[in-house]
């Protein structure tokens, strides 16, 4: 590994390079900043080598952009793409994006807004279920989204004009664009053709192992590869929140509980690896290898910082009788696999070349491990009532809809890891806990008016 | 034979001249030409006929008639354009079509019924090498057939390079400057550019000093004398001596511009290397274009396309942001965050359960906005005593000023000085002496100031003593003077 011969003074240049290609994949001449593109090329060939050995990702760097190939093992619907207002991409926006880049890979140096839009529903024409009419408003808005992400990430850039001017009235507005075609390719270069598949798990790691029919027939018996093994812990170290050891299987334990499998990806990244009884969880304490941050900032993020206390009160409370325990569900990811499986457009695939994506389904891991569940009801009171203390503080949307605040919150948590939906209420998983005791006591600025109520509002204190 | 449309319609002799203007042009090897450039050309080139007074404006229509007609190609200008209005302005730009220029040639060869220079000599710059030194030498010689003979050659073939220039530029135009490409119309252009321009740049490059030194040559035997031996051996009887002498005048003149630059700008062979450079380069991108479109059997395009079917068709958001996700692979990790401030002392085999929690600002849980250092505090200021040493600083001063002014009111010799006084005088001696810089020699004399007095150190030629209230001072060879 590279980074162990890194001066120390360096370190944390090279492992603040390291984040910046972790967190986005692409870095163009101006994604995510100006100066993040000199910083990878300062450590190209150092990285290369290191995200190869680490996790088995390939680094490509070129003049202007550099971009990073990963392997998933399995798929998220985590990490949408958001428009430049934070809104999340529908599928429109997404269908729109893929043809707006299959427009700009075939267009000169300099394309116009309404050029485009007009190559893209052409295209969307062809397509099945895909429609732009730059007549309707609506249209235009998730066009210029798409346009939008694509500006942002530098593929295309602005020289004149403007596309909410468009976007606005199609008459009267309009923008031209550069178009950066080194970005235009960078952007979609997926690791096998897409026709060729028949199911979205071609592209998930392990694909390879078992598309000939020689080994499918082995393919209960696969052998298991130490060093991909580790790989794929690795993986699961450096892209999610908490990696519980009830998620994995005994080859991935092992690796696990190496010492070296964390240190390593400390090491590159300069995160930090809080070891438990129940997991790895790796803190980034920089903010910036995380595309949420909790605890963060905003009352949805304070709310779920609340009602993690609560929650985490609520399990440990010895007065109250022992609440239920379950172990994780199941079968997200597969159900995903299947959604995303069943919106293949058939005519698509070309039947010669696609290969049989049989890669077999997880082997569920014993389900040994039970959390504790919180019921549904328990947590909409406690949303409310941490409404009714808090509430001057919240965001003046949120005060008014506590409930939809309380999903928010616990959509967030489970994004985190922290808990995790099952029927009728959510499970307590355990880096839950790290958040215990947050509840605070609201200190009262204008006491000349609460003479009376005083003693009411200390016995609402709850101090963990 | 809709292309001789122009030679019979309303306006045939405005046509004429727009596509005169083109004949020009192509003639000083530039094949692309804006409406603008059109009327400007003609400005000089119709001279006083009516018909070829046109202003640009008048030049668009009757050029957009000329694309129909198919005798002008249109296209758009390719240059980079920095803003929308210069974008969407953007001009066409025309050029002649191969068949409306041989339709334009048919007409004007019929309406000026020359003598066609019949004979192409194939492009050959060593060819023209030769000929300009067999040039020199003649008009050495003073042989007028061979003068008129060589000139003609040369002329010729000029002409035929600048044919060929103006095809390739043609078929370049229709290549890069379109929006949409096919592998198709690339690879079927493929070969002949890249050998047209290989050719051209590396014999331009070999050959153009070696022939601006050839003509120099030549215009060292003199232009006039052989100017007049071409026109007396022109074959053109028609036209009178004078006409043809400025006729073979102008050729020279566009022939020695082909090769060597003037202070106006580069020379026509310079410039079709740099032309014929960025071509490569234009041709190398569309290549890029190409291939990557056919990378991996399928192309680019008809994966995208079954994407956004697939995005289209998936049953909910999630599946579709998993799908992107999945394809893109832009996904960004994510973790908690807030380190523990004492992670050492947890053993890992403890559950998150009993772990100590972290610590979490009240700031945060409470009000949702991160922890600031807040406002600055108050200064502690304590008045009385600032009070006290202020007024304590200025009674010492007091004092020492008053001392000063008696000191310099007393003189200092003769009387033996205070204790406030004596104060002041040692103080101004260490100025007065800090001050002075002996450099080599005796120093005359230096001064010191403070509190309004001055005192002034000279020279003595014995030690001088002043009597203080703590002694006596000696000063070695000075006389102290306060005032």
């Amino acid at each position: 590994m590279k980074a162990r011969e890194i001066s120390p003074l360096a370190l944390d240049s090279y492992q603040r390079a390291a984040r910046v290609i972790l967190s986005n994949h692409l870095v163009t001449q101006t994604y995510p900043d100006r100066i993040a593109l000199p910083l990878l090329r300062r450590w190209a060939t150092e990285l290369r080598e290191d995200l190869m050995t680490l996790f088995g990702y390939r680094l490509e760097v070129t003049e202007t952009t550099a971009r990073l190939f990963t392997v998933s093992d399995r798929l998220d619907a985590g990490t949408p793409a958001k428009t430049a207002t934070d809104r999340t991409f529908d599928r429109y926006r997404y269908a729109y994006l893929a043809l707006a880049l299959a427009a700009l890979g075939r267009a000169g140096n300099q394309i116009t807004l309404s050029e485009l839009a007009d190559h893209v529903a052409a295209d969307a024409a062809q397509v099945d279920g895909v429609d732009l009419s730059t007549e309707r408003a609506s249209d235009r808005d998730a066009f210029v989204d798409a346009v939008g992400w694509l500006a942002a990430r530098g593929a295309i850039a602005l020289a004149d004009g403007d596309a909410g001017g468009w976007a606005a009235n199609p008459d009267a507005g309009e923008a031209l664009y550069d178009i950066d075609r080194s970005v235009v390719i960078a952007l979609f270069r997926p690791p096998r053709a897409l026709q060729h598949l028949r199911s979205i798990r071609g592209l998930l790691a392990g694909a390879d192992s078992v598309t000939d029919d020689d080994t499918a027939e082995f393919g209960t018996s696969r052998t298991v590869d130490v060093k991909e093994t580790t790989r794929r812990v690795r993986r699961a170290l450096v892209e999610r929140p908490v990696v519980y050891a009830a998620d994995l299987d005994d080859h991935e334990l092992v690796q696990l509980a190496l010492p070296r499998t964390a240190a390593d990806v400390e090491l590159l990244t300069g995160l930090v690896a809080e070891r438990r009884e129940e997991g790895v969880a790796m803190i980034d304490s920089s903010g910036r290898l995380s595309d949420v941050r909790f605890p963060g900032t905003g009352t949805v993020a304070q709310v779920a910082l609340l009602l993690a206390g609560e929650i985490a009160d609520r399990v440990l409370d010895p007065d109250t009788p022992e609440t239920a325990r379950m172990p994780l569900p199941r079968g997200r990811s597969e159900d995903l696999l299947e959604q995303v499986d069943s919106a293949i457009p058939q005519s698509g695939i070309f039947d010669s070349l696609a290969g049989h994506d049989g890669v077999e389904p997880e082997q569920p891991a014993p389900a040994d491990r039970l959390f504790p569940v919180v019921e549904d009801e328990w947590i909409t009171d406690t949303v409310r009532t941490l409404t009714d203390r808090f509430g001057r503080t919240f965001a003046a949307g949120w005060q008014a809809d506590p409930d939809g605040l309380g999903r928010a919150a616990l959509a967030l948590l489970e994004r985190l890891r922290l808990t995790a939906a099952v029927p009728g209420g959510v499970l307590a998983l355990p880096a839950l806990a790290r958040y215990r005791g947050v509840v605070v006591t609201i200190r009262d600025r204008t006491p000349e008016i609460d003479l009376f109520q005083s003693s009411a509002n200390d016995s609402e204190d709850i101090t963990a | 034979m809709k292309l001789f449309s122009f030679a019979t319609a309303e306006k045939r002799a405005e046509y004429l001249w727009v596509l005169r203007a083109f004949d020009h042009a192509r003639a000083n090897y530039i094949v692309l030409l804006h409406a603008g450039d059109v009327a400007r050309i003609l400005d000089g080139l119709a001279g006083d006929d009516p018909a070829g007074q046109l202003g640009a404006g008048d030049v668009t229509p009757l050029l957009e008639q000329l694309h129909v007609w198919e005798v002008l190609e249109r296209s758009y200008d390719g240059t980079r354009a920095a803003t929308l209005a210069e974008y969407r302005n953007r001009h066409f730009v025309y050029q002649f079509s191969q068949a409306g220029y041989q339709v334009f040639r048919a007409v004007e060869d019929a309406l000026a019924a020359r003598l066609d220079d019949a004979s192409l000599s194939r492009l050959a710059l060593p060819d023209l090498l030769a000929d300009m030194n067999d040039l020199a030498a003649a008009n050495r010689a003073a042989d007028n057939d061979l003068v008129y003979r060589k000139l003609n050659r040369l002329d010729a073939t000029l002409s035929d390079m600048a044919g060929r220039a103006a095809q390739f530029y043609l078929t370049l135009g229709d290549l890069v400057r379109t929006t949409e490409i096919t592998p198709e119309t690339f690879m079927s252009h493929k070969d002949a550019l890249l050998t047209h321009m290989r050719e051209f740049s590396s014999d331009l490059s070999r050959y153009a000093p070696k022939l601006a030194a050839a003509i120099a040559l030549v215009e060292d035997t003199g232009v006039e004398s052989m100017v007049a031996r071409a026109a007396a051996s022109d074959e053109r009887v028609f036209l009178d001596v004078e006409e043809r002498e400025a006729d073979w005048r102008a050729r020279w003149a566009g022939l020695t511009h082909w090769f060597v630059g003037s202070e106006a700008g580069p020379s026509e062979s310079e410039r079709l290397r740099e032309g014929t450079m960025s071509a490569i380069a234009a041709v190398l991108s569309l290549l890029r274009r190409v291939t990557e479109t056919r990378k991996g059997g399928v192309s680019r395009e008809s994966q995208l396309r079954h994407l956004a079917g697939w995005f289209a068709a998936t049953p909910n958001e999630d599946a579709a942001h998993a799908l992107f996700q999945a394809v893109f692979d832009l996904g960004r990790p994510r973790h908690l965050s807030m380190v523990h401030p004492d992670a050492d002392i947890i053993p890992d085999t403890r559950s998150w359960w009993e772990a100590q929690p972290v610590e979490i600002s009240r700031t945060l849980a409470e009000t949702g906005r991160p922890p600031s250092p807040g406002l600055p505090a108050r200064v502690q200021r304590n008045e009385g005593s600032v009070r006290r040493l202020r007024e304590e600083q200025l009674t010492a001063q007091r004092l020492r000023a008053a001392a000063a002014q008696s000191l310099a009111r007393g003189g200092v010799y003769e009387r033996e000085l205070d204790e406030s006084e004596t104060d002041v005088l040692l103080s101004l001696l260490n100025a007065a002496l800090t001050a002075r810089v002996p450099v080599s020699g005796r120093v005359k004399s230096s001064t010191g100031s403070e509190n309004g007095v001055k005192l002034t150190l000279s020279p003595h030629s014995e030690s001088t003593v002043v009597h203080t209230a703590r002694g006596r001072l000696h000063l070695d060879g000075l006389q102290v003077s306060v005032r």
